[in-house]
């Protein structure tokens, strides 16, 4: 275990953001620049109108109050209706709808941060590992006399997910990432297992 | 008959117990992805094996730790580990990454103890007054009560503007709308799926959105923040304590009615005090609020703890629980062949003393072991956020999967924890969301079954016949305008 | 018999299907198991040799999940067998009816269900048949309950009639939710009558109780288990219930069965929630023969009287060819019920000849059905 020492930089830096902003709720300050705002407000009413439109076509089995439709179409319209607000707000600060010709700049401009690139593997791995687990799911019973030893898709593939992840990310040696995957996943599928009794994901 | 109960409560083997539930439901609530309504859950098949009476002890002895437990990680790590912590969050959060996070969870361990104290009290005390009370909330009330969560979304999100956080809470609503409509059973955004007919649940999209959000954002980072491991001062001085008694006995007061609601929960209870808390600060507290203020800690521990008393209280007199820890415990009762309801001083003479007692024990405990656990918490949320991190995934995926066992619920995680990545990207809170899948269904179903009822009344006996109901439509009026108007740049 | 040895060829050690199976072998390997159990057979000689799993159709805390606990628990106490419980709720047992579909039957996963899984194949969820693709064990019937506020104008089951029949839609129950159970008792209930109610939905029967209590509609729908604490606390006045016969009730008097006001409603008496066990078709003969007496003994249990005494629940003990044939007339009634009121549900229902059922009121002429083979005495 060693200290993270080149933390305390993003912990200044964190630090700094939060004393120099007003009331900035969750997340620290607003990190979206107007072009983010006008490119989110787009995807936002199109979102809004596609809620409209499945919820028009549902049925009316009563009487208008009582429609099943009736507060989802005044969610997307009221969605609708802020989206514009966001895009005007986004408009006033200097933002342009060129940023959705530009898209290859974009891309690349957004692989070009290591950061990103990391992110995307990590999304990919996490969902590999999910699917992994359903798809592939198994559920092992074997009867040893005094208990039954089980073992399922969530262990296997929980195990062999976190070894990847440490690796990518942790950079210990394969034993040390080995261990930690290992002794955390058994003990946790453990306590479900044996303790709770109940089923694990992949065997259900 | 009280005496027996009382030191039948305070014999060893149920202190032991009681401590036995109060340390497991800490831990439990400071997993990220493992929820307190996943616990009671499983409780009820554990408690079977139980006796009765230690049974009800361990069953509240791990609904008092585990409501305080979910402030652990959010404060440390940013992560709620129930949706009632989410403000806990906002305001803890801050005040770690500073090197105050022992004196943040201390805070919120005292504002935990003092918020299950007001819920006993009020619950032992003030019985027939709140229950009338809380009785007077049906679906009209309801929805409006639902509705005041709702508008407060835009003042969650204020790091950017109002605006986003009402959009969050907007996207949050269309997707509490998937699923058979409660009042004619028509399915809505179901696209042919029989799975999604059920709707979707709250929890997945907590872990993912909070949860697998924060591992997809901090694991890629160079160097990740992590939090400073001396830790410091953790009992609050008791000056700090007096100093916002007003807001600890005004958030205990919101939590513990709200709790006797059937229906409204911790979450609601939370976020409401918060709220309220918040406009009703000094100028200068207000400037901390959002950054790191103790006393938004403050409204939001002591009013999510004292839901604990209140949800007790509905269940005790009427059979009807609270909410869905309360549910699990009456039906563990149950399970004992003991029926919960206005007999219960009948046929179980004793019992509610115990359940009494029990409860203030069970206070007792989680603040001692909450105050001796902190420190080994905070070094171990101070590991190397690489090694930290992954082991959250595994938790992520059984927490969303155990609930109702259904696999389909670790895609919607799976889903959520991309969203709110993207989300986060743009600068849209993620609280408002949260709490808009939540209360969506909730103001959805009692709208349209206060409308299906009021079909033959006038608008003027709607509100002269509910006066709550009338209060709450001001309220709800308010807090939009004030959110569009005032608060706006 | 010639289904099982087909079935008995499965490695049934692996709670998978074949699918699946394949699927995993590869995985399965790395995990070091050992030959012997790929080549194990059903022995149902030696069952249970692990532990039983119980897959409740209902959510944790419910009134199904309680008492089918505490049934299985009384079963493993009799009969030594380790059983673990777990909820799969979802699409009105729709969910877990599909996941038992998929699971060997071998006598290791049962099915904690309520109301014969009457549902699932009426509003689309699945369509195995009770009678063909299941083996179920009836434990106890709860009955459905119509309570008033202490100070509402109605006295009797009677006044409300006539208070309906004044006003068309106007009298307002209260239910547990859209095609629900306590809706489609009412429904059945008013339709003898020849009254139209308004159906307000709750999300349970113990809000729908609340609601009643806080006045909210005329009527407070649900069960008798549900009201019957607020009876006796004096909050509530009961005006029926579908059991067979009158109910006398310590500290609360009698609850008149709807049978002696609705004269045209006895045959079908009781309309009640039904509590059972269910099990795949073709598990071995002999593991159901084993299962049989256990849980007849369970039922008889003090513990588990203990608590249908307290709750007011019927007990209603039915297995083999008994317990078929009242799944498939129950399903009858329930199908054409929905199927007579399909313009109050928005979701799309089967019609009785959709589902291959008689109207109810031929059902005795119809059964045994076409092909029907019993599986158990």
């Amino acid at each position: 275990m060693y200290m993270s020492n080149p933390a305390e930089d993003a912990l200044s830096r964190e630090k700094k953001q939060i004393e120099a902003s007003v009331f900035v709720g969750e997340e620290g300050e607003d990190p979206s620049t107007p072009n983010m705002n006008m490119v989110a407000a787009l995807f936002l009413a199109l979102f809004g109108l596609l809620a409209i439109y499945f919820a028009w076509d549902l049925s009316v089995p009563d009487s208008f109050y009582t429609a099943p439709g009736l507060l989802p179409i005044l969610v997307g319209i009221t969605l609708v209706g802020m989206a514009a607000g966001l895009a005007h707000t986004a408009w006033k600060s200097g933002a342009s709808l060129r940023v959705l010709t530009r898209k290859n700049r974009l891309i690349a401009q957004f692989m070009a941060d290591v950061e990103n690139r990391r992110s995307l593997v990590l999304m990919g791995l996490v969902a590999a590992y999910v699917f992994a687990v359903d798809f592939l799911g198994f559920d092992l019973r074997i009867p040893l006399g005094f208990f039954t030893f089980q073992f399922g898709s969530y262990e296997l593939f929980s195990i062999i997910a976190l070894i990847a992840i440490l690796k990518i990310f942790w950079r210990a040696s394969y034993l040390y990432c080995a261990l930690v995957a290992v002794g955390w996943v058994m003990a946790l599928a453990a306590v479900f297992r044996y303790g709770f009794r109940i089923l694990l994901p992949g065997s259900g | 008959m009280l005496i027996e109960n009382i030191l039948l409560a305070l014999s060893p083997y149920m202190l032991f117990i009681c401590l036995l539930g109060v340390t497991l439901g800490i831990l439990w609530g400071a997993m990220p992805g493992l929820s307190t309504t996943m616990a009671m859950a499983l409780l009820i098949g554990l408690s079977a094996t139980m006796d009765q009476y230690p049974a009800i002890m361990f069953m509240l002895g791990v609904y008092t730790g585990s409501v305080f437990g979910g402030a652990i990680s959010a404060v440390l790590i940013n992560i709620p580990g129930t949706p009632d912590a989410v403000p806990t969050m906002i305001e803890g959060h801050p005040l770690a990454l500073r090197g105050e996070g022992g004196l943040a969870l201390g805070t919120a361990i005292a504002a935990s103890f003092i918020g299950n104290w007001v819920g006993i009290i009020l619950l032992i005390v003030f019985i027939p007054v709140i229950l009338l009370l809380a009785l007077e909330f049906r679906s009209w009330e309801m929805f409006l009560l639902a509705m005041w969560g709702i508008a407060i979304c835009g003042s969650m999100a204020s790091g950017s503007s109002p605006l986003k956080g009402w959009i969050s809470g907007w996207v949050g609503l269309l997707i509490a709308f998937v699923g058979l409509d409660s009042i004619h059973g028509v399915p809505r955004y179901t696209f042919g799926s029989l799975i999604l007919e059920d709707g979707i649940s709250y929890v997945p999209i907590l872990i993912g959105l909070f949860g697998l959000t924060e591992v997809l954002k901090v694991l890629p980072q160079t160097s990740p923040a992590a939090i400073p491991t001396a830790v410091g001062r953790v009992v609050p001085p008791f000056r700090t304590i007096r100093k916002y008694a007003r807001s600890a006995v005004r958030s205990g007061l919101i939590g513990t009615i709200i709790g006797a609601i059937p229906g409204a929960g911790a979450n609601v209870a939370s976020f409401l005090s918060y709220d309220i808390g918040r406009r009703r600060a000094s100028p200068e507290e207000q400037k901390k609020w959002g950054k790191g203020s103790y006393e938004g800690i403050v409204c939001a521990e002591v009013a999510n703890n004292a839901n604990v008393g209140g949800s007790m209280l509905p269940t005790l007199t009427l059979g009807i629980p609270g909410n869905a820890a309360a549910a699990a415990i009456l039906a563990a009762l149950e399970l004992k062949n003991v029926v919960v309801g206005p007999s219960i001083q009948i046929e179980h003479p004793g019992l509610i003393y115990f359940i009494y007692i029990a409860l203030i024990v069970a206070n007792f405990l989680m603040y001692g072991m909450a105050i001796a656990l902190v420190k080994p918490c905070v070094k171990l949320f101070a590991l190397p956020r690489t090694v930290l991190m992954p082991l959250i995934l595994p938790l992520c995926v059984i927490g969303a999967f155990a609930v109702n066992l259904n696999f389909f619920d670790v895609y919607i995680m799976l889903a959520a924890g991309l969203v709110g990545y993207l989300l986060r990207r743009f600068g849209f809170p993620l609280a408002p969301m949260v709490l808009a899948v939540i209360l969506g269904p909730l103001a959805d179903e009692n709208l349209r079954r206060s409308l299906l009822i009021f079909e033959d009344e006038s608008w003027w006996s709607i509100i002269v016949d509910h006066p709550i109901g009338t209060v709450l439509v001001f309220v709800v009026l308010f807090t939009f305008y004030d959110g569009i108007f005032r608060r706006k740049g | 018999m010639k289904s099982d040895k087909s079935k008995s060829k499965k490695p049934e050690i692996l709670g998978l299907n074949r699918r699946k199976f394949i699927a995993a072998a590869g995985a399965a390997g790395v995990v070091a198991a050992t030959p012997l159990f790929f080549t194990r057979n059903v022995r149902a000689a030696n069952w249970p040799e692990r532990p039983i799993t119980a897959v409740i159709m209902y959510g944790a805390g419910g009134g199904t999940d309680v008492l089918i606990r505490s049934l299985t628990s009384e079963m493993a106490r009799i009969a030594g067998w380790e059983i673990n419980v777990i909820n799969k709720p979802g699409a009105v047992g729709g969910v877990a009816t599909r996941f038992m579909l998929n699971k060997p039957e071998d006598g290791y996963w049962w099915m904690g269900a309520a109301n014969y899984n009457k549902f699932v194949r009426i509003m689309g969820h699945s369509d195995s048949k009770a009678w063909e693709d299941w083996q179920y064990f009836q434990a106890a019937n709860s009955l459905a309950s119509w309570s008033v506020r202490t100070d509402s104008p109605y006295q009797t089951f009677e006044d409300v009639i006539a208070a309906a029949k004044a006003n068309p839609g106007k009298i307002s129950i209260s239910t547990s939710g859209t095609g629900g159970l306590w809706q489609e008792l009412a429904l059945i209930v008013s339709e003898a009558a020849g009254v139209k109610l308004k159906y307000v939905p709750y999300k349970g029967g113990k809000a729908a109780s609340l609601a009643g209590l806080q006045g909210e509609v005329d009527i407070a729908g649900g069960g008798v288990h549900e009201h019957v604490e607020l009876l006796k606390a004096g909050k509530l006045r009961n005006l029926q219930q579908t059991g067979p016969e009158d109910i006398t009730i310590d500290g609360v008097g009698t609850l008149r069965s709807v049978g002696n006001m609705l004269p045209s409603l006895k045959p079908l008496l009781p309309l009640s929630g039904i509590y059972n066990i269910a099990l795949r078709r073709n598990t071995p003969l002999d593991i159901l023969d084993k299962i049989q007496p256990v849980f007849a003994e369970a039922v008889k249990s003090e513990t588990f009287q203990g608590i249908l005494k307290s709750k007011h629940f019927q007990e209603d003990i039915r297995f083999g060819q008994d317990a078929d044939r009242r799944a498939a007339q129950v399903e009858a009634v329930t199908a054409k019920t929905f199927w007579n009121t399909k313009d109050q549900i928005g979701k799309e229902v089967k019609s009785l000849d959709e589902l291959g059922l008689p109207d109810p009121d031929s059902f005795d002429k119809w059964w045994p059905p076409q092909g029907y083979k019993p599986r158990m005495g």
